[in-house]
């Protein structure tokens, strides 16, 4: 099994360190930014913004609550924008990251489509744009490093490591937490499973991560429909030759019923053959 | 017989030259400016009016030619050849405009034909779509072939619409197989959306949706054509050959209809038919204009034998095609996309509507040029 994030969204304080080490490490240009009502900053995740804290801030008993949700790919197990993708440019590796390769990449943005997180970003600025999102420092992971956001977060809250061994220690931060937890991890079942996890002490719904994500894998979505397309060819295919067939048949006995009626061989105009 | 050999240009043929023109200069500026400057797509809407309008509705348009060619050479009823030779060369037509206005809406133009060639991805309908889609533009050559092999009076020429004329029984079943799998294919593309999907334009097997009802609008357009034909080139509507195709156009929609109620009943979605909005509203257009009123005059057979009445079940069939594909890849993913506001830039306007022009204009050039497409005509023009 491959590498994956354990994010623990109590632990995290909101400093966005984790943006800046994206940035530097990624050499992601910065972005103008604006004013907006939270203070989620820049306000939109882009091609070159592979990773925000979002900020929410609500009411509950009449006590005010900030949130802080680092957002970033998700890296499915099974990955909806390689199964879509044409040019086989994006791949899961064996190591657990989902990557790009730009070369391949033609830019139908099909995986934009696809992807049950809105994460791939395109460069809609360049005459020869690239698809963008993390790569979930794939390249330090080869290097042998974690990734730079779980190595700069101050506070702990992102741990990198093997997936398995991340799902054990969420399950156990929730059994030894004391009610600190909800129960659930994020990423264990959605999308089918995600290398990267969170584990939340309020209600989902009080956090920025998206609900009501399938828990099947989503390339089955497509699959399902493409592996019966032998049966349709096979339908198709051979009423297609049956109705030939049959056609046949009829026109020769029309124009044999024809021949001998009439004695002559007048066949009627539109039964000729050219 | 008159001869048909010469192209008369008219005030609006002009126009439509003109209009598409004007969409390949557009084009052509694309690549230089790219794909964001030239268009108002963005992250939240990747998908815009180029890849809905110039492809997933273009491809459809196009199925006049598979359905025409079945019934010409799988049912061997040869009443039908010069309306399928017309439907054809339709078919020809959408088809290398749709491939040609597609490299421009893929992010880097020229790598179009790579993943054909170097490297593809099976899991992928896209992939799949591309494919069958090239493979299908051979069949259309050689569907077309003998129009072009007729003209040339050299031994050369006999040859090879000989041959043209062997192994065509086997291309258009073969054209059949890979239409079969785009068309349908086409609507695997939005099944990877899931429930993201509006419950309005969410069926679990889409692809077959968009199959059937491309086949209910490929027939629908060799109708439309033959109407047309009637009013620019004074050929006979010949209702009774085309009432049977509208026949079939009714079952494939009808099945159409039934399956998707259906499945909103089974799902539990039919009480969003309901909801007061843009979105209900074009629900509500798409079933009573596309499937409703083409199928009460298709079931009669006083109406569907009427030209008047056949024509316009034709327009509504197609309407239900255009809007069904529409409405899936904006009005039914506006809301999982979290797209706010897209409108079509002026490039995007100008190109699809002079790509647009330019098939229908392209489609009387050919029409006049080749032989036997017209058909004769009842008086002269």
């Amino acid at each position: 099994m491959g590498k994956g994030m354990l994010i623990d969204l109590t632990k995290c304080m909101g400093c966005r360190g984790c943006q800046v080490a994206c940035k530097q490490w990624n050499n992601l240009q910065a972005v103008p930014t604006e004013f907006s009502a939270e203070f989620t900053n820049p306000p939109v995740r882009s091609a070159y913004t592979w990773t925000t804290i979002e900020f929410l801030t609500t009411e509950v008993d009449g006590k005010t609550l900030s949130t802080f949700t680092k957002q970033q790919c998700m890296h499915c197990e099974h990955p909806a924008c390689e199964s879509v993708c044409i040019a086989a440019a994006i791949k899961k590796t064996d190591a657990g990251p989902v990557t790009i390769d730009y070369d391949k990449c033609i830019g139908c943005r099909y995986c934009q489509v696809a992807c049950p997180f809105g994460v791939p970003k395109y460069q809609y600025d360049k005459v020869t744009p690239k698809m963008q999102k993390c790569t979930m420092c794939a390249d330090r992971i080869e290097a042998g490093l974690e990734t730079a956001c779980a190595a700069t977060c101050p506070s702990g809250a992102i741990k990198f490591g093997e997936r398995s061994d991340l799902l054990k220690m969420a399950r156990e931060r929730i059994a030894k937490g004391n009610g600190k937890y909800i129960d659930h991890i994020y990423g264990e079942e959605e999308a089918g499973g995600t290398a990267v996890l969170y584990l939340s002490g309020v209600p989902l719904d009080l956090t920025k991560l998206k609900q009501g994500v399938t828990e099947e894998a989503v390339p089955n979505f497509t699959w399902k429909a493409m592996k019966q397309l032998p049966a349709l060819l096979g339908v198709v295919g051979l009423s297609s030759l049956g109705l030939m067939a049959y056609s046949s048949r009829r026109n020769a006995v029309a124009e044999a019923e024809a021949a001998a009626g009439k004695g002559a061989g007048k066949s009627k105009g539109g039964k000729q053959h050219d | 017989m008159t001869s048909f050999g010469e192209y008369r240009l008219t005030k609006g043929k002009s126009l439509l030259w003109l209009l598409f023109a004007a969409a390949i200069v557009v084009s052509l500026w694309r690549l230089f400016v790219g794909l964001g400057a030239s268009t108002n797509l963005s992250d939240t809407t990747p998908w815009g009016l180029w890849k809905a309008w110039d492809v997933i509705v273009t491809v459809p348009l196009g199925a006049s030619g598979f359905t025409m060619a079945f019934v010409r050479y799988m049912l061997k009823d040869e009443r039908y050849e010069q309306i399928m030779r017309r439907s054809v060369i339709w078919a020809a037509i959408m088809y290398v405009s749709m491939g040609a206005r597609l490299a421009f809406d893929i992010g880097i133009p020229w790598r179009i034909v790579n993943p054909l060639i170097f490297w593809g991805n099976i899991h992928s309908a896209l992939f799949e779509v591309a494919w069958c889609v090239a493979l299908y533009l051979i069949v259309l050559l050689v569907e077309n072939g003998p129009r072009l092999t007729e003209r040339i009076e050299r031994p050369w020429a006999h040859k090879l619409e000989h041959a043209i004329h062997w192994v065509g029984p086997g291309f258009v079943l073969f054209g059949v197989l890979l239409s079969s799998m785009h068309q349908s294919s086409l609507g695997t593309l939005y099944m990877i959306a899931g429930k993201r999907l509006d419950a309005l334009w969410y069926h679990p097997w889409l692809n077959y949706i968009y199959l059937l009802t491309a086949v209910a609008a490929g027939l629908s357009v060799t109708i439309l054509l033959e109407a047309v034909s009637n009013k620019l080139y004074k050929t006979p509507f010949q209702t009774k050959l085309l009432s049977k195709l509208g026949a079939a156009v009714g079952v494939a929609l009808g099945i159409a209809f039934v399956w998707r109620l259906a499945s909103m009943f089974i799902e539990g979605t039919f009480g969003e038919v309901f909801r007061s909005d843009i979105s209900g509203y074009l629900w509500w257009a798409e079933m009573l204009i596309g499937y409703v009123m083409p199928l009460v005059i298709l079931a009669r057979g006083a109406w569907r034998n009427d030209r008047r009445f056949l024509t316009w079940a034709a327009v509504g069939v197609v309407y239900g095609m255009i809007s069904l594909r529409m409405n899936v890849v904006f009005t039914g993913m506006n809301e999982a996309l979290g797209a706010s506001g897209y409108w079509p830039s002026i490039a995007e306007w100008v190109s699809s509507i002079g790509w647009t022009a330019g098939t229908l204009v392209v489609f009387t050039f050919l029409a006049e040029k080749l032989p036997g497409v017209i058909g004769d005509r009842v008086k002269k023009v």
